[in-house]
């Protein structure tokens, strides 16, 4: 397993020789890594250690978006995204891959500042695995109404609020937090957890337990001007990240959903009813076809908006064609993960099988990189104005 | 000009979709609109007074290509009637 292995992918690999390096180079580090843990990370609601991902880092995979003279492997997002695809196929923990794919994208934010300090400070560590970061954006309010503030105190900011969910904040040395200025404009900071004022608390839920979910409470926290990486705008420069990261929580998805179908068919086998196993049975092989389906609809969807991605057609604010994507992919991976459990009975809704864990892990997907109901929204209201556009076009 | 609101901004103009401002520039009838509808201002523009890249503007059904950006003021400075529409869409995801 060598960085090599990774770089020598080249710029724009076929799907196929991404799954081919995934196979061959990262199967064994998720087997024997990842996966043994899974479920009882799961159970004990306890986050992925941070040896696991600096592991990932000798792989390269923390690395692979950073351009090159910052020590990065100058990969992009699309291919990215296919390797992601690969992971959640292999990976039986899709918390795994949500985290590597943030751990990874983040250090971008932060390289794109230019400012040699940062990433001497920031980058070059994250992208070893020996320094994490995640982002704070979501408040109980809409973003134009947040309450969290930064207040200008001679050549200091001080900053006071509360952001109620970060994933990955448990492994987070640095959250780059979204706060409004005086101005009511959002400007971005990198607070660090051993900031005086700064309380992290881990956040309990149903699904997604070994993301290391918390909320960051913040209160007079002094910080520097060179801790302000976006000074102006930063409800647009939180958008582009969204709409990037958008397609990459649902890129492990497709991966664990072919998992899933395999895994099923795997296990019916086994199962003797009528003095036949399941999968000789009518009825369950077309369940299995509808949930094959779901797979290939979902991989479909996928793919077609990574190839989307950094090209010129791509919205970078909100790409339309993105969030449905997101969206399509989450809403089959919860069908896919619900049938496994009606094909399997109590066996599936128990613990003695993965599928009901799935099924909670993909709930993550609901809430996370924007809500399922707010992609509806947005995209409704788009459609509205693109047929009002045209006509107001049409007209004059 | 027409003004025509959607989405994340319509709270901001009491909800009215469609609004008429008097001005002979777009600079101008963006100045008249967030006089009358005082909290659009922050909405819109950023600290530095540039419209957020986060709002799409379309000025007849034609995209205005970055409104925020460095051309801006030039672009803005294009002169209006009381027969031009400008939709102005946002989506702003999160929070």
């Amino acid at each position: 397993m060598t960085v090599q292995a990774l770089s020598e992918l080249g710029a724009s690999p076929s799907a196929d020789a991404v799954e081919g390096y995934a196979r061959s180079e990262l199967s064994g580090f998720f087997a024997s890594r990842v996966n043994p843990g899974a479920a009882e990370r799961d159970a004990q609601n306890t986050c992925l250690p941070a040896d696991i991902f600096r592991e990932a880092a000798q792989l390269g995979l923390l690395a692979y978006l950073l351009p090159k003279e910052v020590g990065g492997l100058g990969g992009n997002r699309r291919t990215f995204g296919l390797l992601l695809e690969q992971i959640g196929y292999l990976c039986e923990e899709v918390e795994f891959a949500s985290l590597l794919s943030l751990y990874a994208d983040i250090p971008t934010l932060i390289c794109d500042t230019g400012e040699r300090e940062l990433i001497e400070r920031y980058v070059v560590p994250m992208s070893r695995g020996t320094r994490f970061a995640t982002f704070a954006y979501t408040e109980r309010t809409d973003a134009l109404s947040f309450s969290s503030r930064a207040v200008q105190r001679g050549k200091h900011y001080v900053l006071s609020g509360e952001k109620c969910l970060q994933t990955g904040g448990q492994l987070a040395d640095t959250f780059l937090t979204y706060v409004r200025d005086e101005r009511d404009d959002l400007q971005l900071f990198l607070l660090e957890r051993e900031d005086p004022g700064v309380e992290i608390s881990p956040v309990e839920t149903t699904g997604f337990r070994s993301a290391g979910l918390t909320r960051l409470r913040f209160t007079d926290v002094e910080l520097p001007d060179s801790r302000r990486i976006v000074p102006v705008d930063g409800l647009s420069h939180v958008q582009k990240f969204l709409n990037n990261r958008r397609l990459f929580v649902a890129c492990p998805f497709v991966g664990r959903m072919r998992a899933i179908v395999e895994d099923c068919v795997l296990h019916l086998r086994g199962v003797v009813r009528y003095d036949k196993p399941l999968t000789e049975t009518q009825a369950v092989q077309a369940k299995l076809g509808g949930m094959y389906i779901r797979y290939e609809t979902a991989r479909a969807v996928l793919r077609d908006a990574l190839e989307r991605v950094g090209g010129r057609h791509q919205n970078p604010l909100f790409d339309p064609v993105i969030s449905a994507a997101k969206y399509t992919v989450v809403e089959h991976a919860l069908a896919v993960a619900k049938d496994a459990i009606y094909l399997t009975g109590w066996r599936g809704f128990s613990k003695e099988l993965p599928f009901e864990r799935y099924f909670r892990s993909f709930m993550g997907g609901i809430a996370g990189q924007t809500a399922q109901d707010v992609i509806e929204l947005l995209l409704g209201s788009n459609v509205v104005a693109q047929v009002e556009l045209r006509l107001h076009k049409e007209k004059t | 000009m027409k003004f025509i609101f959607a989405g994340n901004l319509l709270r901001f103009v009491d909800y009215s979709k469609e609004v008429e401002i008097q001005g002979n520039t777009l600079n101008h009838c963006l100045d008249q609109v967030t006089q009358k509808f005082p909290a659009l201002r922050s909405a819109l523009f950023d600290r530095e007074g540039r419209i957020r890249q986060t709002h799409q503007l379309f000025l007849n059904g034609e995209q205005l290509a970055s409104p925020g950006g460095h051309g801006a003021p030039a672009l803005l400075e294009r002169p209006v009637g009381a027969s031009d529409t400008l939709y102005i869409l946002t989506a702003i995801a999160g929070g």
